[in-house]
């Protein structure tokens, strides 16, 4: 190894943030023990890391582009600005007329529009597209200039709904000063809302809950072809990891069959072959373990846990790591910190790939814990 | 050339002599080699342990164990003194990591190891308050560009992802952010 390689491949910045795989690891500390200048550059890297992990908190408060966001923020607020203005001139003396013009100045949603958007999926449903929405997209109702009056997203999708919904008689049917009364009631009413709705999670809560919950698969590597694996330490030796019992053939197919969809990213495909590999060899190790991630990814975090566990109940494997792992990011999904610090203290006390992640992603478990302790402190034991 | 002659050349590199001096109990000779592979053993037990505390501990630990096998003889290849270092800084590194209990402190009668340079303490300080002065200038973006990636362990295509850009975009200003401060803190760093 000499200076142009570890420049070229930018070893030492890979070296910092611990990818390089265990024998590049000895060749560049070997290189790096004979070489001052590779080393005055990990530690500068390393002073960098060091200079960045004291300023965490003050970086992670602020929040990613809110590319998609934005435009949902700012659809939000002007329809909010167009009720508003509506009730307004209809409070105002005088104006206790014109229902086409009230009609024509209440956002007009058609009941098409309206089943949209009730057919919406649950906002805590991350999906199935491979991670979790971010919280904007969750039910946190992260950094939104509206902040103060949009607790979460389905409040704003109530008020419009309160505002035209269908159930209502339409506007041109009824009696003017009716509508107007009940334009103000029920913008009224939507006024009401957030401060009845418990209180949202701050902007650098709900992103860093999200950061800390994001979840990349892990690698899969087929036991028959270790040269060409995707991860040099891979835990695909599948046929060594049924802890009881033996590893049946058709077991071994289906799963072998499930691992195909895994490595294309086909999770849900992935996850029906992997319980049908389960029902043919329950105890198979890896088969719970990779339909508990399938299911975290496919946003049943939950339904993740009792398969997490019982990898865990067999004896230690390359597995056991990464299932303390992937079981803490699922309870960080569930919000349940307490359980997900356990389960990451397991992971980050045994040696292994995820050891050093898990040891950075620690503390921060145990901050979010205690704002989310805080935030969920009933209001009147503060006072 | 032969292996006689190569055999010759290899003894005569800096590291073999270093080490056939420790051998035939040259004391300034250890305290060479202390000096010289002390920054780079700390910072491989730093970058293994993420617990600098604990790496000024292993250090010193790793010196022993290194000193020891010299001075017995245990060096097969003295030219390959800095493999043989890494070796058993790795061993030592790893064995602490397994237990995570850390070996009480041995007082060292006989093994004077240098401590920390004074100099070098104030150099160090002053190259953190230039760094967090450094950092503070780049964007938001950027820092946490950097945050992700060193301290968190994110690949690039997370952040990309994270923060609506391209991966390319991520990597040109991570590489471009690390080569200035590699630039300005260089010569502070090299003495």
């Amino acid at each position: 190894m000499d200076c142009r390689q570890v420049s070229e491949h930018e070893l030492a910045e890979k070296y910092v943030s611990g990818e390089l795989d265990a024998e590049l690891q000895d060749q560049f500390e070997v290189h790096m023990l004979d070489c001052p200048e590779c080393l005055s550059s990990v530690e500068t890297l390393m002073s960098v890391r060091n200079s960045l992990a004291a300023q965490a908190d003050e970086i992670r408060k602020f929040p990613t582009p809110p590319a998609r966001r934005f435009a949902l923020v700012w659809t939000l607020a002007a329809s909010l600005l167009v009720a508003g203005v509506v009730a307004f001139y209809f409070m105002q003396p005088g104006n206790h007329h014109q229902p086409d013009r009230t009609a024509t100045q209440l956002p007009s949603v058609s009941p098409s529009q309206e089943t949209v958007s009730q057919a919406s999926p649950p906002a805590t449903n991350p999906g199935t597209s491979g991670k979790p929405h971010p919280p904007a997209q969750q039910n946190s109702g992260v950094a939104t200039p509206l902040h103060a009056t949009i607790p979460n997203q389905q409040q704003p999708r109530g008020t419009e709904q309160v505002v035209v919904s269908p159930k209502s008689p339409p506007v041109s049917e009824t009696n003017p000063r009716q509508q107007k009364d009940d334009t103000a009631q029920t913008v009224a009413k939507a006024n009401e809302k957030p401060r009845k709705s418990p209180e949202p999670l701050s902007e650098e809560t709900a992103v860093e809950l999200y950061s800390v919950g994001l979840v990349d698969p892990p690698p899969y590597t087929f036991a028959g072809f270790g040269g060409s694996a995707k991860s040099p330490r891979n835990q695909g030796n599948a046929d060594a990891v049924i802890s009881s019992g033996v590893a049946t053939a058709q077991g071994r197919t289906l799963f072998q069959q499930a691992m195909a969809a895994y490595v294309d990213g086909h999770y849900a495909d992935a996850a029906a072959s992997l319980e049908n590999a389960l029902r043919v060899e329950p105890p198979a190790v890896d088969a719970n373990f990779y339909l508990g991630i399938c299911r975290i990814i496919e946003g049943h975090p939950a339904d993740s846990v009792p398969l997490l566990k019982k990898t865990l109940a067999a004896p230690p494997s390359s597995f056991t790591q990464s299932a303390h792992f992937y079981l803490a990011k699922a309870y960080v999904q569930m919000q349940k910190l307490g359980e997900a610090e356990t389960e990451m203290q397991a992971a980050a006390a045994i040696p292994g790939r995820l050891g050093a992640t898990a040891r950075a992603l620690l503390p921060r478990i145990q901050a979010l814990r205690k704002t989310l302790a805080e935030h969920n402190k009933p209001p009147d034991s503060s006072q | 050339m032969d292996t006689s002659s190569k055999a010759v050349f290899e003894d005569r590199t800096p590291e073999a002599l270093l080490a056939n001096r420790i051998r035939a109990g040259d004391r300034s000779a250890e305290e060479e080699l202390v000096k010289k592979y002390r920054a780079g053993v700390l910072m491989i037990a730093t970058a293994r342990t993420r617990d600098s505390e604990a790496a000024r501990d292993l250090v010193q630990e790793i010196f022993i164990h290194v000193l020891k096998a010299v001075r017995d003889g245990q060096l097969r290849e003295p030219e390959k003194l800095s493999a043989f270092i890494q070796g058993t800084a790795r061993n030592v590194i790893n064995n602490f990591l397994r237990t995570r209990i850390r070996s009480a402190e041995c007082a060292l009668d006989e093994e004077q190891l240098p401590g920390k340079d004074i100099v070098e303490e104030l150099e160090s300080a002053e190259r953190h308050r230039l760094l967090q002065r450094e950092l503070a200038a780049f964007s938001q973006a950027d820092r946490q560009i950097l945050l992700w990636s060193l301290v968190d362990g994110h690949s690039l295509a997370v952040i990309a992802e994270r923060l609506k850009m391209s991966h390319d975009v991520v990597r040109a200003r991570k590489s471009r952010m690390i080569k200035k401060i590699a630039r300005k803190f260089s010569p502070v760093s090299q003495k």
